[in-house]
């Protein structure tokens, strides 16, 4: 039973210092994340905002277009135009 | 696509359909004769007409023609599903605040001085009409008066693109701006609608597109006036009695019928952003709307986004 302790001891020692070793050199390789820095806050910041599905949506359930397609593209010649206003 | 336009109802209306041209001359004929026919009956401007001759009648029984039964019954049914916000009754609030005449001839001759005797008129509620079916006979409480123009237009031209329907592949009955649409033209998949700058009516904010069904728009830049110092204009809020202090300009409502639009139209712009949807969601109808701020943006319930172009899939 001891030489049994003794060898199960040092399999849990080997394995520990190179599962520590192994992580490592892992960690040592892998790519370093990225620093934000205030300049590319700026930069972010100055982008336009997404126009995300809910974002233009009120406490009303009610969304506004904000990308609306001018009226000229869908004129069609020949084709009566049908007018809704108010009367 | 062949038109007929003319006036009618104190507005422009346009007759657009296709299919056999043999057929078209007559099918025209019989909407246009229809829309005059109804002009008559349903209009509180003259003395003559069946509604005038109703709302004399308050208090009595009045045994009514089929068409002015039907509206009653539909105007009874939508005073209900708007809460109130759509109420025929408002009509001596019209003539206080000076609309007692034709909109022709409020802004050739001006508007009367405001009517302080009628300022604390009260009147009963529109939910008491009576309307027996089996007479087809109906009795305003004692002292009411309504006026069926909004709902009665939007029927109107539904009525009338059903009897063009009859000698057309396609049509489209236009009221001013309440429309029925019957059909689809050919190799389309929607009707183009121009949505219309409530504050610069010669310019079209967008092109909507709608399938068969009807579309309306109530806004509160189109018929107004003055009366002394007060800017007026025609949409009484029945909570006030006033015309209507609201943050839209305009709400176009697309719907399968076309009554039901030009209730929903009137409804929703008074009712407004905070309660809109909840009438909507409420009337179990299946329509959609836009409404047009005073910063001219354009708002619409979750179902309008099937209506309107966008440069990107955003709402």
């Amino acid at each position: 039973m001891k030489p049994f302790r003794k060898a199960l001891r040092l399999w849990f020692v080997i394995a520990s210092v190179f599962s520590f070793l192994g992580g490592w050199v892992l960690l040592a390789h892998s790519p370093k994340p990225v620093q934000v820095t205030s300049a590319r806050s700026s930069a972010l910041a100055n982008l336009p905002p997404i126009q995300a599905f809910g974002s233009n949506v009120n406490n009303n359930g009610l969304g506004f277009f904000s990308n609306v397609a001018p009226a000229t593209a869908q004129q069609n010649s020949g084709f009566p135009l049908l007018m809704t206003g108010g009367s | 696509m062949e038109t007929v336009s003319f006036r009618a109802m104190n507005t422009d209306i346009l007759l657009a359909a296709e299919g056999d041209p043999s057929r078209l001359a007559d099918g025209f004929e019989r909407a246009q004769q229809f829309i005059r026919a109804s002009e008559v009956r349903f209009t509180r401007f003259s003395e003559q007409s069946e509604l005038s001759e109703l709302n004399r009648s308050s208090g009595k029984w009045f045994e009514s023609s089929p068409d002015m039964f039907d509206v009653l019954t539909l105007a009874r049914r939508f005073y209900h599903l708007t809460r109130g916000l759509f109420d025929p009754s408002i009509l001596p609030d019209l003539k206080r605040v000076g609309y007692d005449r034709s909109m022709d001839l409020l802004r050739e001759q001006g508007a009367a001085p405001l009517l302080e005797t009628l300022l604390s008129a009260e009147h009963a509620s529109f939910s008491e009409v009576d309307l027996d079916e089996t007479r087809r006979a109906v009795r305003l409480p004692a002292g009411m008066m309504i006026d069926l123009g909004g709902i009665a237009k939007g029927w109107i031209a539904e009525q009338a693109a059903v009897l063009l329907s009859r000698d057309a592949s396609a049509c489209a009955v236009n009221a001013g701006g309440d429309m029925f649409l019957v059909g689809l033209p050919e190799g389309k998949e929607q009707w183009p609608v121009a949505l219309e700058d409530p504050l610069h009516p010669d310019t079209v904010l967008t092109s909507l597109r709608v399938g068969p069904g009807g579309v309306a728009t109530s806004a509160i830049t189109k018929r107004t006036w003055k009366q002394g110092e007060h800017e007026r204009h025609h949409l009484i809020d029945p909570r006030t009695s006033e015309p209507a202090v609201t943050d839209w300009l305009s709400v176009t409502v697309i719907s399968p019928h076309g009554y039901e639009a030009e209730v929903f139209a009137k409804a929703l712009l008074i009712a407004g952003p905070l309660e809109s949807e909840e009438i909507t969601r409420n009337s179990g109808i299946q329509l959609s709307y836009l409404a047009v701020d005073r910063d001219m943006k354009i708002w619409g319930s979750q179902k309008s986004l099937e209506h309107i172009y966008v440069n990107t899939a955003t709402f």
